[in-house]
Order: structure tokens, then sequence, then C-alpha cells
């Protein structure tokens, strides 16, 4: 394990303190620094789910959406702590999502985007029909705040170091012989087989990783805003967040991120409330035509370091 | 402790794939499977591995029947395969890929992975240094970092081999892994799979290349069919007529050649000349170097096994394929031309198995539409030399082409060829499924049409059929000419056994 293991985390959490200085004071700046890193957690779940294992699922919300209910029902009904909720958060959706992958990952791409879906209008339902238990479509609201000190800086800190644990652990993943393994399920899931990999079981257990990142995004979000209802991680959301993923790139660790920030920077700048939906897409599409494989990609026009190629794709 | 297939049986909807097959292989023991094409090899791997379901017969692994086992299950039990195209990311690295056969070996989970438990980075620093030593030993170390996507697929094979041998496996079943590899490199892959056997590990080799198979290894099996043909030592079985037959063509096995009319002076300047010509089907170069000289009037067979790279070379000449060298046809310069270029300048491709005709259209039609660029007198003309060559056809004009029998079929798709006023006809095993009993009608029409000026090139897997057309002979082993001769070569068995089976170079790699 070279320190080019830990290069994409270093860069997050360099680029993060960097940011803060620079925002530091301004509450705008560090609100939207906080969502980005709520973004960025879901577009790295979708980097997991579809970048590493080839698994594209439009559920990625709903399991952040199953989280944030968790550890909101849990709060205001129950009086937990935030921490017991942050448990329940994650070890739901990835509890959930094993034995829905054993069922679903077998379908196409399109079937499984369909799959996925139909889960989401699902559950969306349930939420708005859960009456008191799940707020309806009232939600649920009151929500304890995260951890630590209600300082902005704090949060922003808090949530982009989340992030940089989130990145270092996809980090060796990717770069451990389960990595290559899962790349291979993606690719080409006979040979995958032809190597004694369990090809449904590599899926799932990657789907329920993805879905349990996805619930801890699904925590942040819920006590940072502290509130929480059915539109909050709608459909919509597990869309924009893959469309993130994709833009920065879903096959590499820092991919997702970079387009979790690129996105929410240009939809934040674009001018025109009205026109601005025209602008950001427009300006995915050029991304898409430009870089079909995402802003990271980009990195292989500048000079070639053979050193860099190995560790951090 | 051995891997026992026995009696296997596989079956492709109405297919009969394979029939009765069954081959052991005990650990230590490097056992071989040979056959054409479309004989069932691959699909023996296949249903030892798990991947084409068995209708009869069963698996077994030391002892224990395997045979409804899922495929990731039979590789942790330790089986282990390549495959004949090897399936690769192209954008992963050379050390992803051979890292990816080791995932079966570990006992780690994947959260020790994502959280870095000392279990999870030990096994991964193991696999890591298991890789780069595999690596090490198949002479490719440095290619590492490399993305897949880029190397030759000789080397992708190797590193394939490479991979499978990664988890450990007790047996592994290697699915023509010399294919496209040099010399240099075939020697390398013997090492390995010696060094393999040496371990104990039972190989399994399916393999096009009978000289690398016989001295590799102890047991043949031949298929044909998807039925076993013979079994036995290499030196067994390369005696066997039976193999002979497989390994170079079976009909009037026994006719002697009969000398042609030859018609061409000897030192006339040649109607087509191919020099340095090479052929690739994507990154696979299969044709090398080779120089080909067609008379005015002169038949030339191009012979050699199955995959020696008869079909590409033709390709090759007629601009289907991918190739570099020089053709000319009358000193013009003709292979900087795309194929239907090339056609205009007079080189008519007839592909196996009556490709060129349409089965649905009529025998009229098909003539129709071969003849529309002519008019007048030159179509006259034609069309009483075709009346005169295909009497046959002319009384089927108005039956579909499917309705037509074999060699009623091949007369159909000559006489197209012809109609394209050919100057140069590449003829690609044109006995191909026909019954012998054609064959003296075709070799008369092909040797009338030669008479008219044409040169001929006629790609043969059966030898004795192309010995009684030939004024010369061409060999090709491994994509190159193993031997150029006249056609009484061709009662010459063991010469012409040497020239299929390639240039012998164990021994002068060995230093």
């Amino acid at each position: 394990m070279s320190w080019l293991t830990f290069r994409p985390t270093l860069i997050v959490v360099a680029l993060a303190t960097v940011a803060g200085f620079f925002i530091a004071g301004n509450l705008f700046w560090l609100d939207t620094s906080v969502l980005m890193a709520i973004y960025a957690l879901m577009a790295l779940s979708v980097g997991v789910s579809f970048g590493l294992c080839g698994i594209l699922s439009v559920a990625q919300a709903a399991f952040a959406a199953l989280g944030a209910y968790c550890t909101a029902i849990l709060s205001t009904h129950y009086g937990a702590p935030p921490m017991v909720g942050l448990l329940v958060a994650v070890a739901l959706p990835a509890a959930f999502a094993y034995p829905f992958a054993r069922l679903v990952t077998n379908m196409s791409h399109l079937g499984l985007a369909m799959a996925t879906l139909l889960f989401s209008s699902m559950f969306d339902i349930v939420l708005r029909e859960g009456g008191d238990f799940t707020g309806g479509y009232i939600g649920l609201s009151g929500l304890p705040p995260l951890p630590g000190p209600m300082d902005a800086g704090w949060l922003h800190g808090l949530v982009w170091g989340i992030v940089a644990l989130v990145t270092l652990m996809l980090t060796l993943l990717y770069a451990s012989p389960y990595g290559a393994g899962l790349k291979s399920v993606r690719n080409d899931a006979l040979r995958a087989a032809a190597d004694g990999i369990d090809v449904a079981h590599a899926r799932s257990v990657a789907l329920s990783l993805s879905a349990g990142i996805a619930g801890l995004a699904g925590w942040l979000y819920a006590h940072y805003i502290s509130y929480l209802g059915p539109d909050s991680l709608g459909s919509s959301m597990s869309i924009s967040v893959l469309l993130m993923a994709m833009v920065g790139g879903v096959t590499t660790v820092l991919g997702p991120i970079l387009g979790a920030v690129a996105l929410t920077l240009l939809s934040t700048l674009l001018p025109g409330a009205e026109s601005a939906g025209m602008f950001y897409g427009g300006a995915l599409l050029l991304v898409l035509l430009i870089a079909p494989k995402g802003l990271m990609s980009l990195r292989d026009l500048l000079p070639a370091r053979s050193a860099a190629k190995g560790g951090q794709r | 402790m051995k891997l026992e297939a026995t009696d296997i049986s596989v079956r492709f909807g109405g297919i009969q794939a394979l029939d009765g097959v069954s081959v052991t292989v005990t650990p230590g023991q490097i056992a071989a499977v040979v056959g054409s094409n479309g004989s069932g090899k691959s699909t023996l791997f296949n249903a030892i591995m798990g991947f084409a379901p068995i209708e009869k017969g069963s698996v077994k692994l030391n002892g224990q029947n395997i045979s409804n086992l899922p495929v990731h299950r039979r590789v942790q039990a330790g089986l282990c395969r390549t495959f004949q195209t090897p399936r690769i990311d192209p954008e992963s690295t050379v050390l992803e890929a051979v890292k990816s056969g080791g995932v079966v070996s570990m006992s780690s989970h994947l959260w020790d992975a994502c959280l870095g438990t000392p279990l999870g980075r030990h096994e991964a620093r193991e696999i890591e240094e298991r890789a780069y030593s595999v690596l090490e030993e198949l002479n490719l170390g440095d290619l590492a970092s490399q993305t897949m996507g880029e190397l030759p697929m000789g080397t992708v094979r190797l590193i394939d081999v490479g991979r499978a041998v990664m988890g450990g496996p007790s047996f592994i079943l290697l699915d023509e892994p010399a294919a496209g590899l040099s010399h240099a490199e075939q020697d390398v892959l013997k090492a390995q799979i010696r060094r393999l056997a040496g371990d104990a590990v039972g190989v399994l080799l399916v393999e096009h290349n009978f000289r690398f198979v016989s001295d590799l290894s102890d047991q043949i099996t031949v298929l044909e069919n998807g039925r076993m043909l013979d079994h036995g030592t290499p030196d067994e079985v390369s005696k066997r007529p039976d193999f002979i037959r497989i390994y170079l063509g079976s009909s009037g096995a026994d006719t002697p050649p009969r000398p042609a009319a030859r018609q061409s002076a000897p030192d006339e300047a040649p109607l087509m000349r191919c020099s340095g010509l090479t052929a690739r089907h994507g990154r696979i170069q299969v044709c090398f170097d080779i120089d080909l000289d067609v008379p005015r009037s002169g038949v030339v067979a191009l012979l050699g096994a199955n995959g020696a790279g008869k079909s590409s070379l033709l390709g090759a000449i007629s601009g289907l394929v991918k190739s570099s060298g020089s053709i000319r046809m009358e000193d013009e310069e003709i292979h900087s031309l795309p194929a239907h270029r090339r056609a205009e300048k007079g080189i008519c491709f007839v592909p196996e198995i009556r490709g060129n005709i349409f089965p649905t259209l009529s025998v009229l039609e098909n003539l129709e539409l071969s003849q529309r660029r002519l008019s007048g007198a030159a179509l006259h003309a034609l069309r009483d030399e075709l009346r005169e060559l295909f009497p046959r056809l002319h009384e089927r004009l108005s039956s579909e082409a499917r309705m037509l029998s074999g060699g009623e079929q091949q007369m159909l798709a000559l006489a197209m060829a012809l109609s394209q006023q050919p100057k140069v006809l590449l003829l690609d095993e044109p006995t191909q499924g026909l019954a012998p009993a054609v064959y003296d009608t075709l070799e008369d029409t092909i040797r009338r049409i030669a008479a008219h000026g044409i040169g001929v090139v006629l790609a043969e897997q059966n030898a004795a059929f192309a010995a009684r057309l030939a004024d010369h002979v061409v060999v090709l082993a491994e994509g190159e000419v193993s031997l150029r001769a006249d056609p009484e070569i061709l009662s010459d068995r063991t010469r012409l056994m040497e020239a299929y089976l390639g240039p012998d170079n164990s021994e002068e790699q060995v230093a």
C-alpha cells in the first residue's frame, strides 16, 4: 500500500480545507458546501454500485431516504440521539439492499433501472401513506442537529471529513483484489464467474455497500436540514446524483465527488431563475460530449506520469 | 485425485454438440483435445466448467460429482479455465486482470478491503506479490501497469493463463493458449505449462497447433463432430489414419495426383504477384510475409491445417481482410485499393460454403445480378460460355438457389464469379460440404475455367482434391509458408504432414 492509496483522500481534505478558509463566515457558501458534500456522498454511492460493479440503480435517493427516515423516526418519536440513528441509517439500507439486489441484479441495465425506479416509487407511497409514523405528506420536523457545536464552519469540516473517510474506504476497496474482481463483474459477468467469483453475491454486496453510503448521506441530510418530507430525497434526486457521478467520471474514486461539486456550483452560479435549467442541461450535454467518460478522464490529457496510473483508478 | 468427465453429451437445440465424450486428467498430467472447428472442443470445456448444461454424463472432481454446481463453485473447488478469445476489460491494467484471478483464494471479505483490516491488507499484499511473480514467470513483469487494450492478442492470452494460475487451481483448462503467440512466447507458455504440471496441477489443453500439443501432452483425445474419434499418446494418434484424415482431408486419399495439363510457360510473368503480404483480424496477425505468384491459366493450391491462415490470405488478397504488402495484377499495384475496386481490377473471391449466392433468389436472378454490368455482345458471349461450362445450371434457371444440391450451388457460385469476368479467381474450400461424387465435375469445371486464361487460387483442406488440380502447391502453417512444391509432393504423406505441422522450432528455441 503506497502513499498513492491515500492521494484521493488527501486531495479531498486539502481542497475542503482551502475552500473552508475562503468561505469561512459566509453562511450561504458554507450551506452550499455542506449540501455539496451530501450530494458527493450520494454520488460516491453511485460510483460503488454503477461505476465499480455495473449496477445501474435509480434508487440511491430512496436508500438515502430510508436512512434519513430511520434516524428521523428514531429521534422524533423515540428521542434517540443522532449517533444511534447513524447506526440504523447506515445498517438498514445496507441490509435491505442485499436481498433486493439478489432479486434484481441479474437484469439488464434498463431492467435494473426500471426495477429500482419502481422500488423508489413504492417507497415514496409508503412514506406518504405512513401517517404519523412517517409524517405523511407533511413530513417530520424538529430533528436534533448534527453532533458538535452549531457552527457552520464545524459542519463544513464534519461533512467533508466524512466524505474523506468514505473516499479512503473506497480507494482501499478499488485498489484491493476485491476491487479488481468487482470491476471484472461489471465488465463481463461470465469472466468473473470463471475467476470463481459468485457474481450474484458480489453484486449484492456492492449494492449493499452503496446503499449504506447513501444511508449515511441521508442521515447527514436529515439532521442538517432538521426536516424530512417525502419530497426531500425523491426520485429526481436519484437521477441528479447519477448525473453527477457520470459527469465527474463514474469509474474513478474522485469522479463522483468532482461531479457533485461541479454540478452544484453550476446550478448555484447559473444566471436566470427561469432559464437556469436550460443552461444547466446545455452544460451537462457539453460535458458528456467532450468527456464521455467524465471530467476525470480529462486528466489523461495532462502530461503522463506513469506512477500515477496504477494507484487510484 | 482426478478430474473425470464421463460420457458427456451436450445439445444446443437440434444440434448434438457433444455425444458421449469422456476425458480424464490426473494431477501433473497434460492432456490435450484436438479436432477441427466445430468438433466440440470448446463445448467440452464449457460442459466441464458449467457454462454449458450437460444433457447426459457427469463431471467428477476427486470423486465428487460437480455436474450440478454453478461455475464459481467449480472454480472454488479447484477448476479453472482460460478463454479462446480472452474476455478482457480493455481499460483494466494487466495487474488488475491477474489479481482478479486471485480473489477466489481469499478468505477476507469486502469489508476487510474497505476498512483496511490487517487480514485484508495481508491478503491483498500476498495476492499482489503473487501476481507480480506470475507475470515474471511469463516474462511479462514489465507490463504490470499497462492497460489490457494496448496489448497484442497473444500477450493477452498469456496474461489469461496467468490469471487462471492465480487462483491456485488443481486442474486448469487452457483453450487454445498458443494461438497468435510468437515462437518465443510459445516457449514461455510451454515452460509455464510444464511448471504447472510439475506442481501436480492437471492440465487439459485445446489447441490447433499440433506441434505444440505433441511437445507437451501425454494423452491426446481427438474429437470430430462432437464424438471421440481417437485417444492415445501423441505418437500413436499422429499415425492413425483417422487423425491424418482430419488434418489432411479425406476423400480419394489414395488417388495419386493426376498430372494436369500445364499450360503456362514457366518463364512467363505471373498474372498476379503478391509479395510480403500479411493479414490481421483486429489485433491478431494471422498471415506473415507471404509471397504468392499466380500464373495465367494456372491453379495454385493453398493447403494447410485448420486455422493456418488460408481463408485470411484469400481475404487479404480480395481486400476483405486488413493487410499490408503488395499485390500486383498484370504489373499494376492494387493493394492500396478497397475490395470493390480490386474486384473491378479482376479479383473475384468465392467464399466458403458458396457464400456469394443469394439463397432465396432463383438461379436466373442470381446470374442476372452478377451480370448487371454487362450488355450486348459481351453478355451474349458470357451466357454462351456459362451454358457450355454449366449445362446443369441451365436446366434449373427458375429454381430457388437454396433448393439446389450442394454441387449445383457450387456451380452457381462459380458461374456468378465468372460473370464478373475475373482475371484471378479465389476459391475458398469449394469442396466443403460436398459429396465426393461431385468432385469430378467440380475438378473438370475448375480446370476448364483455368483454361480460359484465368488464374485460380484454390484454398483447400482436402489435399487429395487439390492434388488433382494444382499446378503448384503452397502449404501454410501458423500463417507462414511452410512448403512450396509441385503437386507430386501431395503423394508424400510424411513431408506433407511435416509441412502441415509447421516449422519445428522446439530445438532452436531452447538456446
